[in-house]
């Protein structure tokens, strides 16, 4: 039985990586906070389904990687949808390429480079900054969102795909 | 061995990096790549956003 003192020292030592986790894919300090406390106060009112053979923590970050996802979902944007689907078909253009410097001096600029994190898919989003900004393996991200690890790693590659795309400031 | 299109390719590379590639699906990619006009320029720019938002998630968790 996991107990009350457990779970509260699990949440308290992840709130911070956590929090700072769920400001990078909602990109609002406000937002994150609160999707980490909700996700807090879930974990406590669902303990008693926890079981031992899992680690608590990871159960923890578990419940708020998803509690990020579905905050992320309702955005659900379509301009997000649109772009996306244009920069899928530019990307089978065999004829499409873009300047790999301009893409690296895009890089070098956070406004941007946050722009065009927002500008995608919110499942393309969740992907690349779970994945590449936070460290998440696919398998991680599939297991703790609910969706299939093919699915998973087809908006990741779309995702990096899109942002070289709008880094290089080509799109056509 | 059966040749990549641009498009093929272009998917493959995402896992290449992440080296989640089988060793014959990346000799083909790289086949391609070493032939292909246009996806050795979308290759390196992939390559550098992945590493990029690497190294920033790294510096945030310090």
């Amino acid at each position: 039985m996991l107990t009350q003192e457990e779970l509260a020292t699990c949440i308290e030592s992840r709130r911070d990586r956590l929090t700072r986790m769920a400001m990078s894919m909602l990109d609002d300090a406000a937002e994150a906070e609160d999707v980490v406390q909700d996700a807090a106060l879930s974990a406590i009112r669902s303990s008693s389904t926890f079981r031992h053979t899992a680690d608590v923590c990871t159960w923890f970050q578990r419940i708020c990687l998803n509690a990020c996802y579905e905050a992320l979902r309702r955005r659900k944007s379509a301009a997000a949808l649109e772009q996306s689907l244009r920069l899928e078909r530019l990307w089978r253009d065999p004829d499409y390429t873009v300047d790999p410097e301009r893409v690296v001096v895009g890089l070098e600029d956070s406004q941007r480079v946050r722009n065009a994190l927002a500008s995608l898919t919110p499942e393309q989003r969740a992907a690349v900054v779970l994945h590449d900004l936070n460290g998440f393996k696919a398998r991680e991200i599939a297991d703790g969102t609910g969706v299939a690890l093919p699915t998973v790693k087809s908006h990741l590659r779309r995702g990096r795909q899109a942002l070289v795309s709008l880094l290089a400031g080509e799109e056509r | 061995m059966k040749e990549l299109t641009c498009g093929e390719a272009r998917d493959m590379a995402s896992d290449l990096i992440d080296g989640e590639l089988r060793p014959e699906d990346a000799a083909r990619l790289q086949a391609h790549i070493e032939s292909c006009p246009t996806c050795p320029r979308l290759y390196r720019a992939l390559v550098a956003v992945t590493a990029e938002l690497t190294r920033r998630g790294s510096i945030a968790a310090d």
